[in-house]
């Protein structure tokens, strides 16, 4: 690929992972903190939420903007894996993200307290100047431009929403994830939830929109991870980006998922083309569910963890 | 092996309307030609095109052409404002177009001096069919000369009249089936009143439409193809004006027929056939 195409994909990636997002702020602090050689603070910032709760506003804040660096490393990477972007070992970006990836602290972050595959594969390709890579290219480079138009789709519509949240266990303004399965069951209130005007719409609402458009998410993921089948580190690389949702709390969200969706087929008659209704019903709740199962089968998960438990305990490392 | 044909894609910068909501795939060896796709209800510029991003880049027709996803608010804003907007956007770009890609363009990359537009194809789904038709007529009956570099493809029009209640709960949720139970729904737009079959907007549309075009007069005001889904239950389906007789594709619905696969790539062949 022209040198200048794919500076110009770096530059894409980096626009939106980075420089217009809380990752920028992330490096920034992991960099000042390494450097001022504050192990206390990095310790402290980086700790195991499970051990030690993160309530304090302003570390929910740099939380969150060091989890953003780590998903553009992992875009990073991806494009690495695709030869996408120019080789990571050359740019700017390369140097302090093996300089943040080494650190001991984030080190146990990404790899114990968080377990994230991506940034192990791309601190190994850092360090070792050799990593993961896709046996061809002519159709990897659309695949990997549709996986941007989803990711971003994912990250500007579904990421921050309540509906996650809810799936993740959370409470959002009073609400779980089973006040979206109740209003599921009521037809006339679901819909009235989803056509409610934008200034109106409480966490419910939005959740219930989110709701179809997750599935919706996970049915373009899954045709996307189709279409690469014949590149299965790439396919295998794209789904741990979505790993904390299909690997980590998979089995926990595909229930919660599939007993909603259950709720469906329990509406009655539509006033319009009831004959269509049920069967129509009936196939996207089965489509969805055996979407979703594909996505936390754990069978993309197998190309790169394989690798990584058949190589020597020090490759992936760092 | 094939060179990447287009960048990822990337929003236009403004925070403004309509550029926050356009996103587009510059070709990285461009041509003077372009595509547009203006979608329907649905909010976001490129996930009604479904896989027309990734396919077009493999047509060969398309591989130097930039590629743009006009998005807008489909379900609350009214159809002419909708129109107006979207003229304005076109506007920018055919008459302000070394200023407009300078703006847009990624870093590092240029198009040559003076450079233009000689073709843009815009395709549109649905509701974007009206606003597409009206922004056009707007523009040619106001002495734009622009539009005559325009090139409509229609897929699923709503310019004959729309069920739009039915569409807003299927394109809010991305769940088909919920159209079906709109009646419960109490949703609210001047689309509702502009889309019926009976409304002034569209009867107006017709007329100027007709009257433009009388004696073979602006012919971009006539669609090059327009392609219905077998099973709609959102539009009707009439003959609009001069419009060529439209083209079913098989085992389709209102929202599939404009998202063509890997495995299903009629509607990326329907349009090819345009190019």
């Amino acid at each position: 690929m022209p040198v200048n195409v794919v500076q110009t994909n770096l530059e894409d990636i980096l626009d939106f992972y980075f420089e217009k997002s809380p990752a920028k702020a992330g490096a920034h602090y992991l960099l000042s903190t390494i450097h001022d050689g504050n192990d206390a603070a990095l310790t402290r910032m980086l700790r195991d939420y499970r051990t030690d709760p993160i309530i304090d506003p302003v570390e929910v804040v740099t939380r969150t903007s060091i989890d953003r660096l780590l998903t553009c490393y992992s875009v990073l990477e991806i494009a690495s894996i695709a030869r996408f972007i120019p080789p990571m070992t050359e740019i700017p970006i390369g140097k302090d993200a093996t300089e943040i990836l080494s650190n001991d602290r984030v080190s146990s972050y990404y790899r114990e307290f968080y377990p994230t595959i991506l940034p192990q594969l791309l601190i190994y390709r850092l360090k070792s100047g050799q990593g993961l890579k896709v046996s061809g290219q002519s159709s990897t480079d659309n695949s990997l431009i549709a996986f941007m138009s989803l990711d971003r789709f994912f990250v500007e519509s579904l990421e921050d929403g309540p509906l996650l949240r809810m799936l993740d266990s959370y409470t959002v303004d009073g609400y779980r994830f089973r006040h979206v399965a109740e209003l599921i069951s009521q037809p006339e209130a679901f819909i009235n939830a989803l056509t409610e005007a934008p200034e109106s719409r409480d966490a419910l609402a939005m959740a219930a929109r989110e709701f179809g458009q997750f599935l919706g998410f996970c049915g373009d993921l899954q045709k996307l991870l189709e279409r690469i089948e014949s590149e299965p580190l790439l396919q295998s690389a794209i789904w741990f980006h979505y790993g904390y949702w299909f690997n980590i709390i998979g089995s926990q969200l595909s229930k919660m998922l599939w007993q909603a969706l259950e709720t469906f087929l329990s509406w009655g008659d539509a006033q319009r083309k009831p004959d269509q209704a049920a069967s129509q019903i009936l196939k996207y709740v089965e489509d969805s569910k055996m979407t979703l199962t594909l996505l936390t089968s754990g069978r993309y998960a197998a190309p790169i963890q394989e690798l990584m438990n058949g190589q020597p305990s020090s490759r992936f490392a760092g | 092996m094939p060179s990447q044909t287009h960048y990822v894609p990337r929003t236009l910068q403004g925070s403004d309307k309509p550029d926050r909501d356009v996103q587009v795939m510059f070709a990285t060896n461009p041509g003077p030609k372009a595509i547009l796709f203006i979608h329907g209800f649905s909010g976001k510029a490129i996930a009604t095109w479904s896989d027309f991003h990734e396919l077009l880049p493999d047509c060969s027709a398309c591989a130097d052409r930039d590629l743009y996803f006009y998005g807008y608010d489909g379900l609350r804003a009214g159809l002419i404002a909708s129109a107006s907007i979207f003229r304005g956007f076109l506007g920018r770009v055919f008459e302000d177009t070394g200023a407009f890609l300078a703006k847009n363009l990624p870093s590092g990359t240029t198009r040559p001096a003076g450079f233009q537009y000689e073709e843009l194809t815009i395709v549109a789904h649905s509701l974007g069919a009206v606003i597409a038709r009206r922004a056009l007529l707007d523009a040619t009956r106001s002495g734009k000369s622009w539009p005559t570099r325009t090139g409509l493809i229609l897929f699923a029009p709503a310019h004959s009249g729309a069920r739009v209640v039915e569409l807003a709960v299927e394109a809010t949720s991305r769940i088909g089936f919920l159209g079906l139970f709109a009646s419960a729904a109490r949703f609210k737009s001047p689309l509702i009143d502009e889309l019926d079959r009976k409304s002034p907007q569209l009867a107006n549309l017709l007329k100027e439409t007709l009257e433009s075009t009388e004696g073979g007069r602006n012919p971009h005001l006539i669609a090059k193809r327009v392609v219905i889904a077998e099973y709609d239950e959102i539009v009707f389906n009439d003959t609009f004006g001069n419009d060529p007789a439209p083209e079913s594709i098989p085992n389709t619905t209102h929202t599939s027929v404009c998202k063509p696969r890997s495995d299903f790539r009629q509607p990326l062949v329907e349009l090819e056939k345009c190019l």
